[in-house]
């Protein structure tokens, strides 16, 4: 299988969960914990695959690519 | 150059951790703007949108940004608390020098509307007649180590 239809196939499945996380969000329950860490988990795939192999960009397209933001929550000793 | 890094707005952090914020992180009406390299941000005293300077303009760019979706909270990995949404995009846009993403909690005018973080984008880019996309970082926007 070509890294092209890799990426493709983790973007499908991010976006069928994204689509799943936005449904979820509207009823009585919520969305669980086990959906959120499979977007989470779907978006983690497809992003890895997208870096390594960014898309062409169209004309005057353009992207950021921001790092995540890491922080630390430290308890005194 | 006056944006250096990235950072979380303290005060509004601080309204969450005591409850006074009323506002859940996984909502979908948080609203996400840019700005260029000449806005200063301060993490310790800007609070609300009023603070934001320098916002970016442009053909498909309103003033205040974009809704940003599908937020979600999750540990993972283990130890780590991830805050995660929807690369937020701008259609056919042309926009000129966008330095850094700002977010804040979308309740209604810029005196109201809560800082939360800003992402330094490191290099300015600009659009034209494009698309202009914010790529979310593949470990997601924000990450807090509560085992450091």
């Amino acid at each position: 299988m070509s890294d092209e239809t890799d990426k493709l196939r983790a973007q499908l499945e991010m976006v069928e969960l994204e689509e799943q996380l936005r449904v979820a969000k509207n009823t009585d329950e919520g969305a669980s914990d086990d959906l959120r860490l499979a977007l989470r988990e779907a978006r983690y795939r497809y992003r890895t695959l997208r870096d390594a192999s960014p898309d062409a960009l169209g004309p005057g397209d353009a992207v950021a690519n921001p790092a995540a933001i890491d922080g630390s929550v430290g308890v005194q000793q | 150059m006056t944006i250096t890094a990235s950072g979380l707005y303290g005060l509004t952090w601080e309204k969450m951790f005591i409850d006074t914020a009323a506002q859940s992180m996984e909502a979908e009406t948080h609203k996400v703007l840019m700005v260029t390299d000449t806005y200063a941000p301060n993490f310790d005293t800007h609070d609300f949108r009023d603070d934001i300077t320098n916002e970016v303009t442009g053909t498909g760019y309103s003033a205040g940004g974009i809704a940003f979706t599908t937020t979600d909270w999750t540990i993972t990995p283990a130890g780590t608390l991830t805050y995660d949404f929807a690369d937020p995009a701008w259609p056919t846009s042309t926009i000129a020098n966008a330095m850094a993403a700002v977010t804040y909690f979308n309740v209604g005018t810029a005196a109201t509307d809560q800082l939360l973080f800003l992402m330094d984008f490191v290099t300015a880019a600009s659009s034209s007649g494009g698309t202009f996309t914010i790529l979310i970082a593949a470990t997601g926007a924000v990450t807090l180590d509560f085992t450091p």
